[in-house]
């Protein structure tokens, strides 16, 4: 039962709000000696609109009776609206970019949606760059990225729950997932951490990852991140769960294992040599990103007799002027190339290029010809940062530039057995930990033929199963 | 999570600490890395000829350091005291697994090279795979040679060996087999002899080595023998000619098709037979002519009969002079008739032992000779 409200009490709320100084605008219009109110914060809202569908036809319409229900019904062109009769939601609506129309006899208002955000088109995506996919990326827009989405998969079974998360941001957080596909339980479990979260804002997706991950300080990443609606609807389809974050141009996929990292997208229609090609050399690559400089520590410093005779005397010969061991050239190369990435990463575009050019020519060029480091040195700290360049996803990479110091460390220490010890370490971490209950290094541990043999080939054409390890409810793909 | 793990890491981290760790630690750079060893007997002392890698940096346009060698040596009543006078004058530790070679002068072969072979065993840091010949002059001498077509005399025995064993034309024994050799106890083996030759260094022949001292040498020329029962995968030319045409020499191409040594011990003497499948490949003759099937008979059987001659005379030689069990039959006569070769004394026997030569020859390509040409066209 609708509590009786005084018609004066939305006349003072809204001289409440006018106090507030939070940008509210009034708009007064007189129709037949009685008056109505449109209320609105100009920034957030689309003028235009409100002149031509609300104004326009209010100030045109002369039958002697005006009600909310007949504004409503007969009068304006909005095609968003809705009727309250709370005044203290007023303010939110106003935040939100809506229009609130206030007769003030009447005991209810009007809600108009007449939102308007300043937002950038859809363009091609910057990290997740691929040749053969489509290049429509997420932009910071929510409801672009929902329909993006709904484009592509036009399917009743698309679910797409709604969360508000920040307690002053009041972000929209939307969970999506194939209805008759995803695991019940895993999506209860995406649910359910979204809801705990208790934050006074979110920004970016990122802050919402950060609070759903299993443990915040595992090093690797177990939320995956589509910044192309491709990637997004490719990944619901295979029974995992996308949540769109309103103000992000990156949309997290979970649960994600670590081979779903090194997988791009476009392997899946690629020609399946080349794929199950490219797939061998990310693996090579990150191995050879996280162990080639160790290596050079536990050749030159502790066994260099595992090289062959002709190869010794050639690293050897190498090495006559540097000055320090090989650990610390190690770590100082490493730690150059790490610098260099940083800073071209954080310059402006038309700079940075030139600057990763000239830090790497020149510093590398000049460190061997000053002979603080070997030329071996160089083409081992090259090779290796460009090897951590070749993941789809850069942000398990991130992980691989970290651990890249920890194994130079520990083969600096131990040898060739710390280089052994250390790599056992990390993938006891990989085999042992979860995304959202899925065994993150599956299909490799625990061993699934089927899947190991679909994530090889990852032809479109011939994996007829969804991975198991996801659970889906429904099977097969085709 | 340290608890979780904490058997991992004590499983991994305590080995490690065992076997190797930071107290290991010697940059490459900082070792004296050594090419060759020479190993010789002189007036009594031990002498260690080596050539050291020197390692030179770069020096105006050349960016990449250049490669060069030093040499020196040294002397010591026993391979220890040689080794301290060595370490004495080195400007860091040794490091021998870069060695490519170790050179037994003449006078420390004759008095027996076992307990260097030894020494390389046990050392960690020699490779089980290294090469090791006899020289003919004494092996300062060999090592203190001015190479003008290599950088070292290491390298270049080294490379003219592989070369050499590879084409079939010499052994390339190494020194794992070797110590299997000697561990058998009554065969014998073989080195590779070198010697020096208008500053250079060239392939002698073979060294025969009975109870790891050199007792003769083979010529090169006459070692085809020893190679087709004992090389990998030699190849040989050899000239025959039909006794009709004197003039037109033949020249094959000899591959092994097959080489099965068996043995049997009948009337109280073992016995060795040794069954070569030959197959021939004609390069070309001298001058050109149609090659009928019944001469071709004739050729695989000179050739046969040649190849044959080759290894009974080195196994006679080997039976009458040397009197030693270079081939290692010994090893399939125990393999064959394990009980027997226990009671008999094998080094021995060997000087008496019946070995019968069974050789087969087969042309199977006439390099586009047809040989029914006349009676086809």
């Amino acid at each position: 039962m609708k509590e009786f409200k005084n018609n004066k009490n939305f006349i003072r709320k809204l001289k409440e709000l006018k106090q507030k100084d939070i940008g509210i605008s009034t708009r007064r219009v007189v129709i037949n000696n009685s008056e109505i109110f449109i209320i609105y914060i100009q920034q957030l809202t689309d003028r235009d609109l409100i002149s031509s569908s609300i104004i326009k036809p209010l100030l045109h319409f002369k039958e002697d009776r005006l009600s909310i229900e007949k504004i409503v019904s007969s009068v304006i062109y909005i095609d968003d609206i809705s009727i309250d009769d709370n005044e203290n939601d007023i303010i939110d609506y106003v935040l939100n970019g809506k229009s609130v129309i206030i007769i003030p006899r009447e005991q209810s208002y009007i809600i108009a949606n007449t939102s308007k955000v300043e937002k950038r088109s859809v363009e091609a995506p910057d990290i997740q760059t691929s040749l053969k996919a489509p290049r429509d990326a997420f932009t910071e827009n929510f409801q672009t990225n929902l329909s993006l989405i709904r484009y592509r998969l036009k399917d009743e079974s698309l679910k797409i729950d709604n969360h508000i998360v920040g307690r002053r941001t009041k972000t929209s957080v939307s969970v999506l997932y194939m209805k008759d596909i995803a695991n019940e339980e895993y999506v209860k479990e995406v649910k359910k951490r979204i809801e705990k979260i208790d934050v006074d804002g979110i920004m970016e997706s990122g802050y919402v990852q950060k609070f759903i991950v299993d443990n915040v300080f595992n090093i690797f990443p177990h939320v995956g991140i589509a910044e192309r609606s491709d990637t997004a609807c490719a990944n619901i389809l295979k029974g995992k769960i996308c949540v769109l974050v309103e103000g992000s141009n990156l949309a997290l996929v979970m649960p994600q294992t670590f081979g779903d990292f090194l997988d791009s997208g476009d392997d899946h229609y690629d020609n399946i040599y080349l794929a199950v090609f490219t797939k061998f050399l990310r693996y090579l690559s990150i191995t050879l990103a996280l162990i080639l400089s160790a290596s050079y520590v536990a050749v030159v410093g502790f066994h260099s007799d595992i090289l062959p005779p002709q190869f010794i005397l050639a690293v050897a010969t190498s090495r006559v002027t540097v000055p320090v061991n090989a650990l610390v050239e190690a770590t100082l190369m490493e730690g150059v190339s790490e610098l260099l990435r940083e800073a071209s990463i954080r310059l402006p575009k038309q700079i940075g290029p030139a600057i990763g050019i000239v830090g790497t020519i020149v510093i590398g060029q000049a460190a061997v010809a000053a002979g603080l480091v070997s030329p071996l040195m160089v083409i081992i700290v090259s090779l290796s940062t460009m090897a951590s360049f070749a993941a789809p996803d850069y942000t398990v990479l991130n992980a691989v530039r970290i651990l890249k110091f920890f194994m130079i460390f520990i083969t600096g220490v131990f040898g060739l057995f710390g280089l052994v010890m250390g790599y056992t370490l990390i993938i006891i971490n990989l085999v042992s930990s979860t995304s959202f209950g899925v065994p993150y290094f599956s299909p490799m541990a625990p061993f699934n033929l089927n899947d190991f043999k679909n994530y090889i080939l990852g032809d479109i054409n011939l994996i007829k199963l969804r991975p198991k390890y996801l659970k889906s409810k429904d099977k097969t793909k085709h | 999570m340290i608890r979780r793990y904490s058997k991992i890491l004590i499983i991994l981290v305590i080995p490690s600490l065992i076997l190797t760790g930071c107290w290991d630690y010697q940059d490459i750079d900082k070792r004296s890395i050594i090419i060759t060893v020479g190993v010789d007997h002189i007036k009594g002392d031990v002498e260690f000829a080596t050539e050291v890698a020197r390692l030179v940096p770069s020096a105006g346009e050349a960016k990449i350091a250049k490669q060069d060698i030093y040499k020196d040596l040294s002397y010591g009543k026993t391979f220890e005291f040689a080794r301290v006078d060595y370490d004495s004058r080195r400007p860091f530790p040794t490091f021998l697994s870069a060695t490519r070679v170790v050179v037994f002068g003449p006078n420390y072969a004759k008095e027996g090279v076992e307990p260097y072979m030894n020494r390389i065993n046990k050392m960690y840091d020699y490779r089980k795979t290294l090469l090791t010949v006899v020289s003919r002059e004494p092996a300062s001498e060999l090592i203190q040679t001015k190479v003008k077509k290599s950088i070292s005399v290491g390298f270049l025995i080294e490379d003219m060996m592989t070369f050499l064993s590879e084409k079939g034309t010499a052994l390339y024994p190494k020194v794992g087999e070797i110590l299997s050799d000697i561990s058998l106890g009554d065969v014998g083996y073989i080195l590779p002899y070198i010697g020096k030759s208008q500053e250079s260094i060239k392939y002698l022949g073979l060294a025969i080595m009975k109870e790891s001292k050199l007792i003769g040498t083979v010529d090169v020329k006459n070692s085809e023998g020893i190679l087709y029962l004992l090389a990998e995968d030699p190849v040989f030319t050899e000239i025959v000619t039909l006794e009709n045409d004197k003039e037109n020499k033949y020249s094959f191409r000899i591959k092994i098709g097959d080489r099965k040594i068996k043995s049997e011990y009948k009337e109280g003497k073992p016995i060795i037979n040794v069954d070569l499948e030959l197959k021939n490949q004609l390069q070309y003759q001298y001058y050109v002519g149609p090659i009928n099937d019944e001469e071709k008979k004739i050729l695989e059987k000179k050739i046969s009969k040649v190849v044959k001659k080759y290894i009974t005379d080195i196994i006679k030689r080997s039976q009458e002079e040397f009197e030693c069990d270079i081939f290692s039959f010994a090893k399939y006569f125990r393999a064959d008739n394990p009980k027997v070769y226990k009671k008999i004394d094998w080094s021995k026997e060997y000087p008496e032992i019946k070995i019968n030569v069974n050789v087969k020859s087969k042309i199977i390509n006439m390099n586009l000779s047809d040989p029914s040409a006349k009676q086809n066209y």
